[in-house]
């Protein structure tokens, strides 16, 4: 399964996430390559305060924060990283943008696997099974 | 139904995905033919447990009610499989 983040909200990490832990916990290969905005997001510094959420329904904002606070719910990163204890999952950031912010794999979050370039891309899409635009 | 419980994961009160996450690490961990209880309060895990069951190769034995939000999931747990990946040679 080949995931494509362009989106660097917290919902639509959160969706790759879940969508993410079904195909691992039923052993599929999942890899995600974030584009764009996503790539902004998976910035060290950056990562924490993209949880600000921007959905439309402050009780939806509420109700999600309250559930990460009291742990009935995980941040979608420390999701993605248990991810990696239980399959093969793996998420590559666009070396385009990093290069246009100027960022070296260190710069992003623990969560962040590899910076490739989108020849890297084409070959896992030719790969996958399922391919997925979020 | 007679069996004998090896591990019981309590997953109450954790949102979708937590309880099948908490489930899938028990069973990695567990040995073939044991079974593993689940208690989870999640809606989600009536039907996303015994889907798992069905294409991790694992036995749902039965679903019994604890009270009216929680349900104890029984597994046993089957074969092993290995992990579709596919030979990037």
């Amino acid at each position: 399964m080949l995931i494509l983040l362009k989106d660097g909200s917290y919902q639509s990490f959160a969706t790759m996430a879940m969508i993410a832990t079904g195909a691992v916990t039923s052993d599929i290969e999942v890899k995600v390559f974030a584009m764009e905005d996503a790539v902004y997001a998976l910035r060290k510094d950056q990562i924490d305060k993209h949880i600000k959420f921007e959905k439309p329904y402050p009780e939806y904002n509420a109700a999600l924060q309250d559930a990460i606070d009291t742990g009935k719910t995980q941040k979608w990163w420390e999701l993605f990283n248990d991810l990696k204890d239980l399959g093969d999952i793996e998420l590559t950031v666009c070396a385009l943008v990093a290069d246009l912010l100027g960022l070296e794999l260190e710069d992003f979050a623990d969560v962040v696997d590899d910076i490739q370039g989108v020849a890297k891309f084409a070959g896992d899409a030719e790969e996958a099974d399922i391919f997925i635009t979020i | 139904m007679s069996y004998q419980i090896a591990k019981t994961v309590d997953a109450v009160g954790s949102f979708c995905p937590g309880p099948l996450m908490e489930l899938v690490r028990a069973v990695k961990e567990a040995e073939t033919g044991s079974v593993i209880e689940l208690l989870s309060s999640d809606k989600g895990s009536v039907g996303e447990i015994p889907k798992w069951c069905e294409k991790a190769g694992h036995e749902l034995l039965e679903v019994v009610d604890v009270d009216d939000k929680v349900k104890s999931y029984r597994i046993k747990v089957g074969e092993k499989k290995k992990r579709r990946r596919r030979n990037k040679e």
